[in-house]
């Protein structure tokens, strides 16, 4: 890609209008409060927030969205630290060291160190994304269709095989993708198909309600039945957040700070290149980090309480969020839930990710890497002046949550297009997102596969009569699709082999049945708690 | 989600792998039954692919990724989410579904405001939100706040219904 000045100087003048930087602060803001309330993640946040972008030009909703998954990613290490109950999964190798730092009185040392790893680590992978995205696009453009069919069978094969513990779940999960992607006309000819006889399936299954159904109206009918099963009670965290405010509580030197680098440079290594990866995202990448971590560093005996841990852990997860953009614009490709809503949100706007998006958006490109870069700062300032009033974010009842994001998805999807029948698509979505997760099936595998269909069915047709209706020539037309389909096979049978993700998802069970046991005992200790929908009562 | 390993004898078809891949498979099943024997599906388009070609790979990946879940040494696993998904759990999430669509209903017609209240304080309640007066007013705080967001990015919804002059 030619640096384009004239670009880059509307990029600027866009971005740095006040509306802008006000947009970036609030989705910063939101996002920091999305990713400290357990139960919200960031996934759901963002497709919550997405109907909002309707009104606003790229540069706002791009603000609004990037801050938002920025925030979120480093807000889930607050309630982790705070209560031992990670806001998202992408914080839960925080736990470890957080909530006995919280214990010790560290609290705010530990969420300090949580704050300056996380942004080191995203501006440091911030800037590999910058200089990546567009070197790969370069290469994307060579791409033929039989190329680009293969490259998004790749994708969504590692997406498949590496979103879950189970190969089988997550290969479902991108067929299932597969299927709706189908739904109501063929993407060449626009003909009518698969639409069970309903009408306004002629348009097929609308994005904006199908993200919203799987993402966060699933995910609150789950927690409901939470709720509705047990009342989890937060502990007697009151008195031990209160100290962290103690103008006598322990802050994080410099010096402490420094002696984080190795566990940073970790993070943001091990962040960096799983993020880039498509399917396994910010969990992995922090118990990777923070297990790669532990074993170069014995003598620093982190899993015991110590900053160390945290860095790398928290370093691990935000260095995800720039490189998990990079198939996405130079392939076109989502290779993540949250790359995929911040696809949606870009096509909402007009602007298809696509490899040749930054010959025909470059302002937008250079607009999305200028908020990349200010998020952080966004981030840091946010973070250090708010950063511990989130905390108690974490006791907001969930009783009042769940009405509240259910009420945000159902007015979302109806504003997105005004038709009653997206709200209707989005409760279907919900209704099926909710039994996949009951059943264990991953749903990012599932909107990713959905969104690549239509490119998919295109590219494989567009051989097709290159090659003169030749299915295996039009396939395997040239020795980089031959390649890209053995790449697809080959890793699709290590990861089951290998058992990578099973593992993890064994870590983090262990972890969490360590957690469960240690709350059960406090609270047994501490008898007469208090529910939090008590609060409410009062 | 978390799988449990189990014996077969302890634990019935329905919680495990196994019973789930024969549900989904089984959906599927139909739904491939349905396209093929659709009207179009054979139908040859002009660059001479079939209509139904891709949503039938859909479907047919659908049901060997479900036979891969009967089969696979992961079928025996509890899933343990299906434990606590009882009779009245599931008419919970139904019943939440349907309060939804409920809503999308009463907000055409008696507007966005009313509907928003009625919605949220009933959704409150059924919470645990205590007691009702409490619930009445989260519910208008919480109906406002989302109405004073949407406004503000644009998007204004119709505080009253059409007939009574609100914009539909």
């Amino acid at each position: 890609m030619v640096f384009d000045a004239f670009a880059f100087q509307e990029a600027l003048a866009l971005v740095l209008r006040p509306e802008t930087l006000m947009w970036l602060a609030l989705g910063v803001t939101l996002g920091v409060g999305v990713g400290a309330m357990p139960g919200l993640t960031t996934s759901t946040g963002l497709a919550l927030f997405l109907p909002l972008t309707f009104g606003m030009d790229t540069a706002n909703a791009l603000g609004l969205l990037i801050g938002l998954y920025k925030g979120s990613i480093w807000g889930g290490s607050i309630s982790a630290i705070s209560f031992a109950t990670p806001g998202a999964p992408d914080s839960a190798a925080t736990v470890y060291d957080g909530y006995k730092l919280m214990e010790k009185g560290k609290g705010k040392k530990a969420i300090l160190v949580a704050l300056y790893s996380s942004v080191t680590s995203d501006f440091l992978s911030d800037v590999v994304t910058i200089i990546a995205a567009p070197l790969l696009a370069i290469v994307a453009l060579k791409f033929g269709p039989s190329e680009k069919f293969w490259l998004m069978v790749l994708a969504v094969a590692l997406l498949g095989a590496l979103s879950g513990a189970h190969l089988a779940k997550g290969m479902l999960s991108a067929a299932i993708g597969l299927f709706i992607g189908t739904v109501g006309t063929d993407p060449v000819a626009y003909v009518e198909r698969v639409t069970f006889g309903i009408w306004w399936l002629n348009e097929g299954v609308q994005l904006v309600p199908l993200i919203i159904g799987i993402f966060a109206m699933s995910r609150m009918l789950e927690e409901s039945l939470k709720l509705f099963i047990e009342r989890k009670s937060m502990g007697d965290m009151q008195e031990r957040i209160k100290a962290m405010f103690n103008k006598g509580s322990e802050g994080l030197t410099f010096a402490e700070f420094r002696s984080c680098w190795k566990e940073m440079v970790i993070g943001f290594g091990c962040g960096t290149i799983i993020g880039a990866l498509p399917g396994l995202g910010a969990t992995v990448a922090a118990f990777v980090s923070y297990s790669v971590a532990k074993q170069v560093s014995p003598e620093k005996k982190i899993g015991t309480g110590r900053i160390e841990g945290i860095a790398a852990a928290e370093a691990g997860n935000n260095a995800t969020v720039g490189p998990t953009l990079i198939p996405l614009l130079a392939f076109g490709i989502p290779g993540s839930s949250a790359a995929a809503l911040i696809g949606a949100a870009l096509t909402l706007q007009g602007a298809d990710p696509n490899p040749r998006f930054f010959s025909l958006y470059p302002e937008i490109v250079y607009s999305l890497f200028m908020i990349l870069m200010l998020g952080n700062a966004f981030n840091l300032v946010i973070g250090r002046v708010f950063g511990l009033l989130y905390a108690r974010l974490g006791q907001l009842p969930r009783e009042m949550l769940i009405p509240l994001v259910m009420m945000m998805a159902i007015v979302g999807s109806f504003v997105y297009r005004g038709e009653f029948t997206d709200v209707y698509v989005m409760l279907f979505f919900g209704f099926v997102g909710f039994f996949l997760r009951i059943f264990g099936v991953p749903e990012a595998p599932l909107v990713v596969t959905y969104m690549v269909t239509p490119l998919m069915e295109q590219n494989i047709r567009r051989a097709l009569l290159i090659e003169q209706g030749s299915l295996f020539h039009a396939l395997f037309t040239s020795p980089l699709a031959i390649c890209l389909a053995l790449a697809a096979v080959i890793l699709t049978y290590l990861s089951a082999k290998l058992q990578v993700m099973e593992r993890i998802a064994h870590i983090e069970e262990q972890d969490a049945k360590e957690r469960n046991s240690a709350q059960e005992a406090r609270a047994t200790a501490g008898g007469n708690q208090r529910r939090p929908s008590d609060h409410i009562d009062e | 989600m978390t799988d449990r390993n189990q014996s077969d004898r302890e634990l019935p078809l329905y919680r495990t792998n196994r019973g789930v891949g024969l549900l989904v498979g089984g959906i599927f099943v139909l739904l491939l039954l349905y396209i093929m024997l659709g009207a179009d599906s054979f139908r040859v388009l002009r660059d001479g692919f079939y209509l139904g070609t891709f949503p039938m790979i859909g479907a047919g990946a659908c049901i060997i990724c479900s036979a891969v879940m009967v089969f696979d040494r992961f079928r025996n696993r509890e899933i343990e989410e299906l434990g606590d998904l009882t009779g009245k759990g599931l008419v919970f999430v139904t019943a939440s579904v349907a309060a939804g669509f409920i809503f999308i209903q009463l907000i055409h017609y008696i507007g966005f405001g009313a509907a928003g209240v009625v919605y949220l304080s009933t959704m409150l309640f059924v919470s645990g939100v205590r007691p009702v007066r409490n619930a009445l007013m989260f519910a208008v705080g919480m109906t406002f706040g989302v109405y004073a967001l949407f406004t503000i990015v644009g998007v204004p919804l119709a505080l009253v219904p059409e007939w009574a002059g609100g914009g539909g």
